[in-house]
């Protein structure tokens, strides 16, 4: 059984943790980003204007990422093979 | 070939070397050939715990600059047949670039089934030069909030630098404290670091002592028995880890916690 003293060391270590990690974000993203253009570059024309993308820290310490594309035109699959 | 091994933490203090040199003897004493690399140059240690200080006549600088053999500069443990050090020896960090280091060692991999590296504190020069020889890391921690961030942020690294990240060692556990709740606890630190666990060692005056005079841990002390438990888990996969809390358990363990507190 956690007594206060434990639960307030845990909330500290939790609130420090996530500081540290919400100075990366961007970084993170300006990688991801440029890969998953890449990707879908594939199978669909989208640029980074075309996309909504955001990674934002959770209450577990890591990272959600959510991601919008607006695509206006798939490439058909003869262009893929 | 070895099983290259960095021992590395992030935070300084937490125990490295000490675990380095107290693991490696364990590993030795189940026929496991071991070298022991001291990477922290300018303050190393590695030499002052395995009592080998007036031992040293090259070291690994000596190798790099081609001075002598690396097996000149390789010393024996006195207690034990499988167990070697290539120390360091200078009162200065010198200049040097993990190419070096690396050629050193891969010279000597297949001499050995396991390689400890004591990685020195930080995530400078001397981190990413462990981390170019190693194959795979073990992160160490103590249950104290700076260490556990320091090591999240080690792990981050780590996983830039695509190191294989074998588990996590929580060193100088206190039971009594963990199981009161003054001390964070194991899983707390196990889910925020998101490793698997290799190893609980206890905090344990044995081990200050043995720091102190040189030689082995005794060998009823908890220690011994977390080290024997560690290093069978690395060597043969066994899955037993030290409960630094099973001795304060109980009517016998609510007492020494009560001493422990009051005396």
């Amino acid at each position: 059984m956690k007594n206060e003293l434990q639960i307030i060391g845990e909330k500290r270590l939790k609130n420090v943790l996530t500081i540290d990690k919400s100075n990366n974000p961007d970084k993170i993203k300006g990688v991801i980003l440029s890969e998953i253009i890449n990707v879908l570059n594939n199978y669909m024309n989208v640029t980074k204007n075309d996309i909504d993308f955001d990674v934002a820290i959770n209450d577990k310490g890591g990272y959600t990422l959510k991601l919008f594309v607006d695509v206006k035109h798939l490439k058909l699959a003869n262009h893929i093979l | 070939m070895a099983r290259r091994i960095l021992i590395t933490s992030g935070k300084g203090g937490v125990g490295k070397t000490t675990i380095c040199v107290n693991l490696g003897k364990s590993l030795a004493k189940l026929n496991k050939k071991v070298l022991l690399i001291d990477l922290d140059f300018g303050l190393n240690n590695l030499d002052v715990v395995m009592s080998v200080e007036n031992k040293i006549v090259y070291d690994i600088f000596d190798v790099v600059e081609g001075k002598c053999r690396i097996e000149q500069a390789i010393i024996e443990d006195f207690d034990n047949e499988n167990l070697f050090i290539l120390p360091t020896n200078r009162t200065y960090c010198p200049t040097t670039n993990s190419k070096d280091i690396c050629e050193i060692v891969n010279a000597v991999d297949n001499k050995y089934d396991y390689i400890l590296i004591d990685c020195p504190a930080g995530m400078d020069e001397g981190f990413v030069r462990g981390v170019n020889i190693c194959n795979e890391a073990i992160v160490v921690v103590t249950p104290h909030i700076s260490s556990v961030r320091d090591a999240d942020k080690i792990i981050v690294k780590l996983e830039e630098f695509g190191v294989n990240l074998a588990g996590l060692i929580i060193n100088r556990a206190r039971g009594d404290l963990i199981l009161q709740g003054d001390m964070l606890g194991i899983n707390t630190i196990v889910d925020y670091l998101a490793l698997p666990l290799y190893g609980i060692l206890p905090e344990d005056d044995e081990v200050g002592v043995q720091v102190l005079v040189g030689g082995n841990l005794n060998k009823s002390s908890q220690s011994f028995t977390a080290y024997k438990m560690l290093a069978r888990r690395i060597a043969f996969g066994e899955s037993g880890i030290f409960d630094c809390t099973a001795r304060y358990k109980g009517f016998i363990g609510g007492i020494r916690q009560k001493l422990r507190k009051h005396v």
